[in-house]
């Protein structure tokens, strides 16, 4: 079943637009792992329904398994690596308009393989994360005309890279991604884009006994990319022992495409094991009339000091 | 649990394919389906009165006004004389394919060596010619008969053994009217010589199986398509500027027939792009462009040759025309008279859409 899970994958409609969804919103190079090393798998399944008006149409998918590992190494130093989908480009549509009917796939995306390197200096944290990207993408254009059927394929081939950089301070962070560059193989032609720069900031007080996460993200397009616009988001989370809630607003960098999010979460912790975390987020993306309810449980396997117990 | 499977129920029983946020994929153009007829440049027929047919899965024997097929046989007879045998035998197994004619055939001796990969009815190898079209072989027949079984067999004596030794091979002549399909080696029931004595069987290795053919020879403006005599149906469109950069959804290539002979309820009719300008019937021709298969009666004809226009589209300088062709070419005797002026191109199309 798991195989099959794999195998799905991603898609908002709006994945069609510019380099696709990206995945990597509301993210940050801190890693909050000090004193033992820790790996994290993660599967998070999909279900999106469509809707304008009265039609419904409903969607199921999967991203592959994420794997994030943290190790420390040396007074306070710890050292990251892992992988995860960077931009989407999965969707399925169909059209249906006078005489032409068409159906169109999209599979695959960019990925993202990052190696961190953080310090942890007592009263907060300095983080720096260099990423190597890379990726392959199907576009199946299926066209129907009355009986006659005729198909269009396109490929497109990525590779590229991101840097960013950020330094906590108590209940301050500040992030800010930078030097990200995605070159671009399709049919007949080879083209660079440079991907936005990205600044965080957060604050993380303590209140009413658990802890408030603000985040704020301003992503800056490139000026003279004219399709793209450079959006600020943010997100709220209350966490308190065991469970957490949570906020998004994510304007997309697509034109007109805007999503709100609720997160819940719930630790469970696995005794000499680590922890299970149960995230279901629940979205609506919508540009004009066009809705899009995103529902998706992830999981979460984060496997605590696996090294250490193997020497023992 | 109950509430649980509803729940997924809900998710899974609105998979369906309605159009919704089909406008996104107006991001990546504008989509409308448009159709365009496309004017013929010319047509005419080409043909190969010296095809070699001994790949054919078939050994055709028959003659009617328009063809004459004989089969030609040679087996490999070991350098010894036999005697005490109690058998010598021909077998040929029918292919019941194809419809059912009972004709009188006779069997000569061939005076002359042939290739199986090189005969043609005026040929016997690919650079030596017949003295007489259609095969040099003795007057006289070493045997006569009538087909009209699921196989022909043919005994023989020993002097007529002896005469089949020192000859080059035997040629199958029709005595009258109608056709019979004979499995070749290449059909998977090859011709058989057997020799029996003691009741111990001994075939005799088959060395060349194949038939010749000779047709009539169309006029330069006929549209004809034909097999065993290969005909090929040449034909050119001109192609409209509006669909420059267009993408070609389909390209309906029609004609209609006049007339036809075909010994099997249907037909294969395949498409070739040229590769060059027109030149004979050997003019260099790509991959398959398209594949149908037809009743063997019917009279409207219809083939999408999208492939071809779209390429004709990206490269307009290519526009060699097709071929319009029986498929596969030697496997049986067949031909389609098409009306002169009935070809006609109908192309629907889209403005293509843009990469990411």
């Amino acid at each position: 079943m798991s195989l099959i899970l794999v195998a799905l994958i991603n898609a908002s409609i709006f994945s069609i637009g510019g380099i696709g969804q990206d995945m990597s919103v509301f993210r940050t190079p801190f890693l909050d792992v000090f004193r033992s090393a820790r790996i994290e798998f993660t599967l998070k399944p999909e279900f999106n329904i469509l809707n304008k008006g009265s039609d419904f149409r409903s969607k199921f998918s999967t991203n592959p398994f994420n794997l994030n590992l943290a190790v420390p190494v040396t007074k306070g130093f710890v050292f990251g690596l892992g992988n995860l989908e960077r931009f989407s480009q999965s969707f399925d549509v169909y059209f249906d308009r006078d005489a032409l009917e068409m159906h169109v796939e999209g599979e695959g995306g960019i990925e993202e393989i990052y190696v961190n390197l953080n310090n942890n200096f007592g009263i907060g944290e300095i983080a720096f994360r260099g990423s190597y990207l890379f990726g392959n993408a199907t576009e199946i254009w299926n066209y129907y005309i009355g009986d006659y059927y005729n198909v269009d394929t396109f490929l497109y081939k990525y590779w590229g890279k991101i840097f960013c950089g950020g330094i906590r301070l108590k209940f301050v962070s500040v992030s800010y991604e930078f030097l990200g560059d995605i070159e671009w193989e399709k049919r007949n032609s080879d083209t660079t884009i440079d991907l936005p720069s990205r600044l965080s900031v957060g604050l993380h007080p303590e209140i009413f006994g658990g802890k408030v996460d603000f985040l704020f993200e301003h992503a800056f397009w490139p000026g003279d990319n004219e399709d793209y616009i450079s959006p600020t988001r943010f997100k709220v989370s209350f966490i308190k022992k065991r469970f957490a809630v949570g906020y998004r607003y994510n304007p997309w960098y697509l034109k007109d495409v805007n999503e709100h999010g609720l997160d819940f979460s719930l630790n469970i912790p696995i005794q000499r094991v680590g922890l299970i975390t149960l995230n279901l987020g629940c979205s609506l993306r919508n540009k004009e009339s066009l809705r899009e309810i995103n529902v998706s449980p992830e999981i979460k396997l984060t496997i605590h000091e696996i090294f250490a117990r193997r020497r023992q | 649990m109950k509430k649980s499977i509803l729940l997924i129920l809900l998710f899974f029983i609105y998979c369906n394919e309605l159009p919704i946020g089909e406008d996104e994929i107006g991001l990546r153009g504008d989509f409308d389906a448009f159709d365009i007829e496309l004017t013929v440049f010319n047509t005419f027929t080409e043909y190969n009165k010296y095809a070699c047919l001994g790949g054919s899965r078939n050994l055709i024997v028959g003659k009617n006004e328009e063809y004459e097929s004989r089969i030609l046989l040679k087996f490999d007879f070991p350098d010894s004389t036999y005697q005490g045998l109690d058998e010598i035998k021909l077998i040929l197994k029918r292919n019941d394919n194809f419809h059912r004619d009972t004709i009188n055939f006779s069997i000569h001796l061939v005076n002359v060596d042939f290739e199986e990969n090189g005969a043609n009815w005026y040929q016997r190898t690919n650079s030596e010619w017949w003295e007489n079209e259609g095969g040099d072989f003795q007057e006289d027949s070493i045997r006569a008969g009538e087909i009209a079984g699921d196989s022909l067999i043919i005994e023989f004596n020993y002097i007529e053994l002896e005469e089949i030794m020192a000859a080059d091979g035997m040629i199958m002549i029709p005595e009258d009217t109608g056709f019979v399909y004979f499995y070749s080696d290449e059909g998977g029931n090859a011709p058989q010589f057997i020799i029996e004595k003691n009741e111990v069987v001994s075939p005799i290795p088959l060395d060349v199986d194949c038939h010749i053919v000779t047709g009539t020879e169309p006029f330069f403006t006929d549209d004809w398509i034909g097999s065993g005599m290969p005909y090929r149906n040449y034909a050119k469109f001109v192609l409209d500027s509006i669909l420059i950069d267009k993408k070609a959804v389909y390209a309906d290539l029609t004609f209609e027939r006049e007339d036809y002979f075909v010994m099997r309820d249907s037909i294969e009719i395949v498409i070739r792009e040229l590769l060059e300008p027109i030149d004979d019937f050997n003019t260099t021709t790509g991959p398959l462009i398209a594949l149908e298969k037809f009743a063997a009666d019917d009279t409207l004809f219809s083939i999408d040759i999208a492939k071809h226009i779209q390429r004709i589209i990206e490269y307009p300088d290519s526009n060699f025309g097709i071929f319009i062709i029986f498929s596969p070419e030697n496997y049986d005797i067949a031909n389609l008279k098409i009306i002169s002026g009935s070809h006609s191109l109908r192309v629907g199309y889209i403005a293509p859409p843009e990469e990411r």
